[in-house]
């Protein structure tokens, strides 16, 4: 497992969630603990135009901790396993130098 | 006692619209001409319920007050494109257990770029927290990604969803009060530049300042032909923004949807889907029923490019424009004026029975509100 980026985990049936939240959707239980999310797959991506007026990619990632999130990309596409990090409260997903499967 | 829609409104929308046509103006005219259209005077109103995203500081309570209404009952929804379904379902058991008698319900935006920016910047603290960071302009970058999601899953192109803002905008010439009328051909919309692909701007609704209303009273009050609720069905946080949003809380409630009703599907003359973006408005379809050889792209070809089915007969909001929290609102005044025989040259023939929809609050990748009604005509 990677370092970094963490979500919320339920402590009572261990459903991870992202955004956080107040209550466990699955069990009601307000107890949490966090649990490793930096691996994930991007599955889509899309151009776009921040409001600054830079162009920016955002993606929809599928953590395989369990959640969907929502990331700037640069160069993933598709398919491509990306690993997660805040930057500056920004989670940016990077595709994983070489071979996806790593020790 | 019944409770029926008696009439309703629609402050025309504008694109630029002066600043004098503020919210409360605008509100303040939905309400003058819903009570005129349901035959009603400003004394008659002891309810009143309003939905908008630019009336702060005031609420409803103080633009009540602006409007000088004293009234028995009161509400505001701060949700967005389900908000007039809500205040509708409501406002019904309000006038059924006698809490009032006349209820007026409204919504309306009036929003400066600024303003704009700042709603879709802090819409809640999921998006404040988590999406605004990313440099996240609004939510065509979401519904960008759903698009692409749902086309794949179910083998779908550009040309196959553009059948709806092309259909839609057919009706909208129809319609005095859409802020694009002009023909839109298949071709104009293939050769758009992506806004944020596969979407570009005929997919993404046109920002107006407008309000609507509608006019909820007792049987005994209406004048002419009014509107029932057969019933009303909602589903709020249907999947925990978990799912992949494929199937929708809409199919969750649309069973219980039609039971409710002693209708089915194909017993609608037309339907007044929330069309923020055509990938929605198809969805909802599919998930309300109003497609049960579930062959999406002959239904879009066919019933929805050859106009056979009246979808969102205004131009949607895709032609006609969203005005903030109106766009919850839109299709449900144009729902009315269809029963009602109000519709002028865009008037459905023998409109009996009508399904309209809202949807919204995205949360974080979608929208988390849903709910429908069927609506009948009562002579």
């Amino acid at each position: 497992m990677n370092a970094g980026f963490q979500i919320a985990a339920c402590a009572r049936c261990a459903h991870a969630v992202w955004p956080p939240r107040s209550l466990c959707p699955v069990c009601g239980s307000p107890d949490w603990t966090t649990v490793g999310a930096a691996d994930g797959v991007a599955e889509e991506r899309t151009e776009t135009t921040a409001p600054d007026g830079t162009a920016v990619c955002l993606a929809s990632v599928r953590l395989a901790a369990g959640p969907v999130v929502i990331a700037r990309v640069t160069d993933a596409a598709p398919g491509d396993p990306v690993h997660l990090a805040l930057e500056a409260g920004a989670l940016v997903a990077s595709t994983v130098p070489g071979p996806p499967a790593r020790a | 006692m019944k409770a029926l829609i008696a009439g309703s409104f629609e402050a025309p929308y504008a694109r630029h619209a002066p600043v004098a046509r503020d919210t409360t103006a605008l509100l303040a005219e939905a309400v003058v001409g819903a009570l005129a259209d349901a035959g009603l005077g400003h004394g008659d109103v002891d309810g009143f319920g309003v939905a908008s995203f630019s009336l702060g500081p005031d609420r409803a309570i103080d633009l009540a007050w602006r409007l000088g209404l004293k009234v028995r009952w009161i509400m505001e929804d701060p949700h967005g494109g389900a908000s007039a379904l809500n205040l509708l379902q409501h406002a019904v058991r309000a006038v059924e257990a006698g809490d009032a008698e006349t209820i007026v319900l409204c919504a309306g935006d009036h929003l400066g770029r600024a303003a704009f920016a700042d709603l879709v910047a802090n819409y809640n603290r999921a998006t404040a927290e988590h999406l605004t960071p990313l440099g996240y302009a609004g939510p065509n970058a979401l519904f960008a990604l759903l698009t692409q999601r749902y086309c794949k899953a179910h083998g779908l192109t550009r040309e196959d969803l553009g059948q709806i803002p092309v259909a839609q905008r057919a009706w909208a010439a129809r319609n005095p009060g859409a802020v694009y009328r002009d023909p839109l051909t298949i071709e104009e919309y293939l050769a758009a530049a992506p806004v944020a692909a596969p979407l570009t701007r005929y997919d993404c609704v046109p920002v107006v300042a407008g309000a609507d209303a509608i006019v909820v009273t007792t049987s005994d009050r209406t004048s002419g032909p009014a509107v029932r609720v057969r019933a009303l069905r909602a589903l709020y946080n249907a999947d925990q923004q978990e799912g992949d949003a494929l199937t929708t809380g809409f199919a969750e409630l649309a069973d219980d949807l039609w039971t409710a009703a002693g209708a089915r599907p194909e017993d609608v003359q037309a339907a007044f889907l929330y069309d923020d973006y055509p990938v929605m408005a198809l969805i909802q379809a599919a998930d309300l029923g109003l497609v049960p050889d579930g062959d999406l792209r002959r239904w879009l070809h066919t019933t929805v490019g050859e106009r056979s089915f009246p979808l969102n007969t205004s131009g949607g909001q895709l032609s006609a424009g969203q005005a903030g929290a109106a766009g919850g609102m839109h299709g449900l005044v144009e729902a009315v004026a269809q029963l009602r025989g109000t519709a002028g040259e865009r008037q459905v023939p023998a409109a009996e029975l009508a399904l309209v929809s809202g949807y919204g609050m995205v949360l974080y990748r979608h929208g988390s509100s849903h709910n429908a009604a069927i609506l009948e005509r009562i002579a």
